[in-house]
């Protein structure tokens, strides 16, 4: 499913540097150009849109008012140089507020945070649980981003500044903590078992002694965290 | 008790109303003189007040200004690198005017020029819209002397409320005229009527109490509109 988004901003440069962040990922489909609110306000009006890139300083109509003249509002990510409106956006229920001039990584986060809640939407009718497993997000391993299925992860290992993401089919590494990872997953279906190690429940094929078996790999148990393994296993 | 001691002293009554006088008048004089003091005091707090106030008064570069800038020299750096560095020495060198020479009291009308003049470039690359800036400097000698960042504050004004808030066909017009005697500036800028006049008055403001405080009798301000959509402000200084 991509993602259909247009860019609000009264500046060209502001539009280059998003377009070009956005034809870095793959399923970012790039709908408009609007160089004021107002023009967003007649795109919308004919076409629908999953997200929004938006500025707030515009002419005739700045980005909040613009913001509350919508009835129903895609997933907005404010981007401007107004530290001092942050939390007014908090408020209109925006997904993520960068501060110009942003990195790679946090225009990726932001994104991020749009597919997984885009991802939760339509699930309103049957299993939401499993819906929300199917959660993908972007990681940057050395010059490529790769898409993770949640599903297909199955366990996550941190060396030093790098964690190992074990795959069914493959293994990526990228630069990071497993602290952050673990922000980055539903915390009922992933499991710390181990100061390095954290598992997909649903992968699990045995525990065994201080061991945990999935697929094709063994996972040690830390003794802080058989505790907590004890406790699930009850 | 008192004027059985004086009536011993003087003798006469009469020698002892010269006394009550001379000891009125020594009074008077002793709180004179404290008065002095009193007020001699608090005109010196009262001048360290206005340095300070002149001080804050003398704004440096406006924060959204400057990320929106490096913002767009972000973006600037893979597509045209020669301009990227072209913008970049301007910005520098805009923050480097505004950070030491803002501090002195004086500085000369072309290096104030010259700040000018860098603000409205970056300013032009920054729209999608077209927008027209025209600057005419006519200065007989660009030596003379100026507070620092004083016309700024109209050429921001000019952005903020016309080009910032125009959708197409924003315009300033400055001209600049200077003899050793005086500085005469006008700029003048369209603007969106419609748009609700929030806090257009705190620049304006500033630009006022510095000159109460530093022109004190040698400027004109003179605020007009020859159209309903142009705002024209025009500042003449005696030097």
């Amino acid at each position: 499913m991509s993602i259909k988004y247009i860019i609000v901003d009264d500046e060209s440069v502001a539009h280059d540097i998003i377009k070009k962040y956005c034809s870095l990922l793959p399923n970012m489909q790039l709908m408009q150009h609007c160089y004021d609110a107002i023009e967003a306000i007649e795109y919308l009006s004919h076409n629908e849109v999953d997200l929004i890139f938006l500025d707030l300083n515009m002419p005739k109509l700045k980005g909040f008012e613009f913001l509350k003249t919508l009835s129903h509002s895609p997933k907005v990510i404010v981007t401007t140089a107004y530290k001092e409106h942050a939390l007014e956006g908090y408020e209109l229920n925006i997904v993520d507020y960068l501060l110009k001039p942003f990195s790679f990584e946090r225009f990726l986060k932001a994104v991020n945070k749009v597919r997984t809640d885009t991802q939760k939407v339509p699930s309103n009718t049957q299993s939401t649980v499993s819906d929300e497993k199917q959660g993908r997000f972007f990681l940057r391993s050395e010059n490529k981003y790769i898409q993770i299925v949640m599903d297909d992860i199955l366990f996550i290992e941190s060396s030093g500044n790098y964690i190992k993401i074990v795959l069914k089919e493959e293994i990526i590494t990228t630069r990071g903590k497993l602290a952050s990872m673990m922000e980055l997953m539903p915390i009922d279906s992933f499991l710390q078992v181990h100061r390095s190690f954290m598992v997909a429940q649903k992968h699990i094929k045995r525990i065994e002694g201080n061991q945990i078996f999935l697929d094709n790999y063994t996972v040690p148990i830390g003794k802080l965290f058989k505790v907590q393994l004890e406790r699930l296993l009850k | 008790m008192l004027l059985v001691v004086f009536n011993d002293f003087f003798g006469k009554e009469e020698d002892y109303h010269i006394f009550i006088l001379l000891f009125f008048i020594s009074m008077m004089v002793w709180m004179i003189r404290w008065l002095i003091i009193q007020i001699k005091f608090i005109l010196r707090l009262k001048k360290d007040k206005t340095q300070a106030e002149l001080m804050h008064l003398k704004s440096q570069v406006n924060p959204h200004f400057f990320f929106n800038t490096l913002n767009n020299l972000y973006g600037l750096v893979e597509k045209d690198t020669a301009k990227a560095q072209e913008l970049i020495l301007k910005l520098s060198d805009m923050m480097r005017y505004s950070i030491y020479e803002g501090q002195n009291d004086w500085v000369t009308l072309a290096d104030e020029i010259t700040y000018l003049e860098n603000y409205m470039d970056l300013h032009k690359m920054r729209y999608h819209k077209e927008i027209t800036v025209r600057f005419d400097v006519d200065v007989e000698d660009s030596h003379v002397k100026i507070m620092p960042l004083l016309l700024i504050i109209m050429v921001e004004n000019a952005f903020k409320h016309g080009v910032e808030k125009l959708r197409k066909d924003a315009f300033v017009y400055i001209r600049l005229k200077a003899t050793s005697q005086n500085i005469d500036f006008e700029i003048e800028n369209n603007f969106d009527t419609e748009e609700q006049v929030g806090n257009q008055g705190i620049g304006l403001n500033n630009l006022k109490k510095r000159l109460e405080l530093v022109y004190l009798n040698k400027h004109e301000l003179e605020i007009s509109s020859k159209r309903a959509d142009i705002y024209t402000i025009r500042l003449r200084l005696t030097l």
